[in-house]
């Protein structure tokens, strides 16, 4: 692998590993943070929301306390007309109620302002059996109203005479749907995220309101209410962490009703599930953000860093080329230094260094030609010496074939 | 090292280098695709509610010859038994939307369930009655007497309530019960009541049984109004869908007009009655074309309009205790998809 590549590879590698460790110490430091302000901020608004409701049903309970002394109900000589009339006021000017009745101490209507069952005995249920005690039923009871044929909340009280005798029982009741109107004034739930559920249980954890699934209203228990009753076992508010059926994991703030005035509560559960996804979505935003302007950061540093090694590698490749073909004994190409840094005097360096080996190279060939004149110059010499040396010998032989002792030898030539 | 080799290394080297360029720009690539693909969503058929009513007729028409899927929308038509049905499904969560009464929607959405609506189906004039028992002459008769709604505070109720308070009588006056539309005359008959709101086909068996009409849809007028309204949501998420249905259901419409006798033949079939008590209900309701359907949605003014009939029906559930806050009507009906009809008519 070559230099730049190694550089960029490096130095990216490097880069992502940074973004990594800081996205993720970015992101968990933001959620538990979020969290215990997530958990607070619910528990807050399930407060408030169990307040209003608190505050709703007392006013109902008000409502009937006075309605249960009202001259026409507790009068012996009302007529069944009247009774209705006088029902249909309070139904009409209260605007809460969807319906009134009038029983007698048998528990047979009378009169109601639906004219539905009419001259029949109710069965008996949970507010039966408070007003036929003689108290008053506040809420106590939800359930589908035989008559209407939707699920309402019961209110009842005992109607007696001046002599404090309970002449018959009036009993009012209030959709359950007028809880959405509490909640959402509240919490706004509804022009906010639907996904956040919020759900109403009464004691015994049957689900009597649920914004988001209306269908198992009074048939289901809300979400985990072992749990839920474990938790609040001698508290008022809380915050579980739980996994619904779909899958999803919630953060469920929950708070549980405590009355308001003389109006003593039923102990119902609020519940308001958030998906953690949703709760954590401005962390999740935040770590794409750092996230991505890190991912930014790294292909711009690694485009700026191969560029860089680029500038480093480039010169290095001239040199070893520049090295290769001094190697090839092409002298005469100098080396350009295009940088004024360590990798420009190295370049500056090498064309010294080629240069001083030119001429270093250069002083060699003159000398070894001069050896190489002398050695052929003493060989001439030596040649000439021997010649010479014949000659003299020659000469000597001549010089003796001229003597009468000598007039026998023949000389054919010297080379 | 030769000029050859010194290019092949050369060409390494770029392979190299654009590697790494390679390597970004796919990974670019598959985060678009990544994304992209993460937010396409295959969209699930508009669930829409509706019961036995000869002025939904046209729903079936649209269904069965096939306008739902020539517009490219997806739709699943949901028959219930009766009106109270198609609310409870939908309050429920159920559905889409529906094809209803306009008092029920201001209802759903008194129950928190934001519900617009956007197309009048048609105006019920002599299609809804109050059949009651023959020896009774008038409303005035039914004084002390029983007579059936289809559900609380629905559009039913309004109906017999608002008739009944022409002729002097309230709520103290006679007695309810509570009974679909459609078995009215079994109770009728079983002497359980002594009249009570119905309608096709349950009205023509009525009157061929000796039992007389007391009332009237045109006897209050403004409060049958046949409306398709959608969840809010939907109408925000899939407007184009909606667009798309009411296009089917007009090309049904038109259909209907040119084919009556097949087209009442497929709706009664759909709705398990017989296409000449379907062809009887029809008579007794006005269906408004494009234009006069935007009149009705837009003209705050006008006699027979969607506002006026709302105001109307919003004073009743005042009046009578049902309402708890004062509703802004622009917030429950939605005119823009019939403005685009009308622009394409031009």
């Amino acid at each position: 692998m070559r230099f730049r590549t190694k550089f960029t590879f490096l130095s990216g590698g490097l880069i992502l590993c940074i973004a990594v460790v800081i996205t993720s110490f970015v992101y968990y430091s933001l959620v538990s943070t979020i969290e215990l302000q997530i958990k607070s901020s619910l528990e807050e608004l399930a407060h408030d929301i169990v307040d209003e409701i608190d505050k709703a049903l007392y006013e109902r309970h008000s409502d009937l306390k006075i309605i249960a002394t009202d001259a026409i109900l507790t009068s012996p000589s009302s007529t069944r007309k009247q009774i209705t009339e006088r029902l249909l006021v309070f139904r009409n000017t209260y605007k809460s109620y969807i319906s009134f009745s009038f029983y007698t101490p048998e528990r047979v209507s009378i009169a109601d302002t639906s004219g539905l069952l009419l001259n029949t005995q109710d069965p008996m249920s949970p507010h039966w059996e408070e007003v036929l005690q003689g108290k008053m039923s506040s809420a106590s009871d939800v359930a589908m109203s035989p008559s209407l044929r939707i699920p309402v909340i019961y209110f009842a009280s005992p109607v007696r005479n001046s002599g404090g005798e309970t002449v018959g029982y009036v009993v009012a009741r209030i959709p359950v749907f007028k809880l959405y109107e509490v909640v959402e004034e509240v919490s706004g739930v509804y022009g906010g995220d639907e996904n956040i559920e919020v759900e109403v249980a009464d004691k015994r954890g049957i689900r009597i309101f649920s914004n988001h699934d209306r269908g198992t209203i009074l048939t289901d228990t809300i979400y985990n209410w072992d749990a839920i009753q474990k938790l609040l076992a001698g508290m008022n508010v809380g915050t579980i962490m739980h996994e619904h059926a779909s899958g999803e994991k919630y953060i469920c703030a929950l708070a549980r009703e405590r009355g308001y005035a003389d109006f003593r509560g039923n102990g119902w559960t609020l519940a308001i599930h958030v998906p953690q996804k949703l709760a954590f979505a401005s962390a999740v935003a935040l770590r794409n953000k750092v996230a991505a302007i890190f991912i930014a950061i790294a292909v711009f540093t690694t485009v700026v860093i191969s560029f860089f090694a680029r500038t480093v590698s480039n010169p290095i490749t001239k040199l070893r080329d520049f090295a290769v073909k001094v190697g090839e004994g092409k002298w005469d190409e100098g080396l350009a230094a295009a940088t004024q840094d360590e990798i420009g005097d190295l370049a500056q360096s090498f064309n010294q260094m080629v240069g001083n080996l030119k001429n270093i190279t250069a002083s060699r060939d003159v000398l070894e030609k001069e050896i190489a004149e002398r050695r052929r110059m003493e060989e001439v010499l030596r040649r000439a010496e021997g010649e010479q040396s014949i000659r003299n010998k020659i000469a000597r032989v001549f010089l003796t074939a001229s003597s009468p002792k000598s007039s026998e030898y023949k000389i054919f030539g010297v080379n | 090292m030769g000029e050859r080799d010194r290019k092949r290394m050369k060409i390494g080297w770029m392979n190299h280098y654009h590697k790494i360029h390679v390597l970004w720009g796919v990974l670019t690539i598959v985060v678009i695709i990544g994304l992209s693909c993460s937010r396409t969503e295959v969209k699930r058929p508009i669930k829409i509610g509706l019961c036995i009513w000869p002025g939904y007729a046209h729903a079936f028409v649209a269904q069965e010859k096939g306008f739902f899927k020539e517009h490219k929308v997806s739709v699943e038509l949901l028959l219930k038994k009766d009106t109270v049905e198609v609310v409870e499904s939908y309050r429920r969560g159920e559905l889409d939307g529906l094809f209803g009464v306009f008092p029920d929607i201001i209802m759903l959405n008194e129950e928190v369930i934001p519900t617009q609506v956007v197309y009048v189906v048609d105006f019920s004039v002599t299609g809804d009655v109050i059949v009651g028992r023959p020896e009774l002459r008038s409303l005035s008769d039914l004084k002390g007497k029983k007579v059936s709604f289809e559900g609380i505070n629905s559009f039913s109720h309004i109906f017999v309530l608002g008739a009944l308070e022409r002729v002097g009588l309230n709520e103290a006056d006679v007695q309810f019960e509570i009974i679909p539309a459609l078995e009215v005359l079994t109770a009728l008959e079983e002497g359980k009541i002594d009249a009570g709101h119905t309608w096709e086909p349950i009205k023509s068996r009525a009157l061929q049984k000796g039992y007389k009409i007391l009332a009237k849809a045109g006897d209050v007028p403004g409060v049958i109004i046949d409306v398709l309204a959608f969840r809010a949501k939907v109408v925000t998420e899939r407007p184009d869908d909606i667009l798309r249905i009411l296009r089917s259901i007009l090309e049904a419409k038109g259909f209907t007009s040119s084919h009556r006798g097949e087209a009442m033949e497929i709706a009664a079939r759909a709705m398990g009655t017989s296409a000449k008590e379907l062809e009887s209900g029809f008579s007794g309701i006005q269906f408004p074309d494009v234009r006069e359907n935007l009149k009705v949605m837009t003209d705050a003014k006008g006699s027979m309009t969607l506002y006026r009939a709302g105001q109307m029906v919003i004073k009743f559930y005042e009046d009578h205790g049902q309402l708890s806050k004062r509703y802004n009507l622009h917030s429950i009906i939605e005119p823009c998809f019939l403005e685009q009809l009308a622009r394409e008519e031009k």
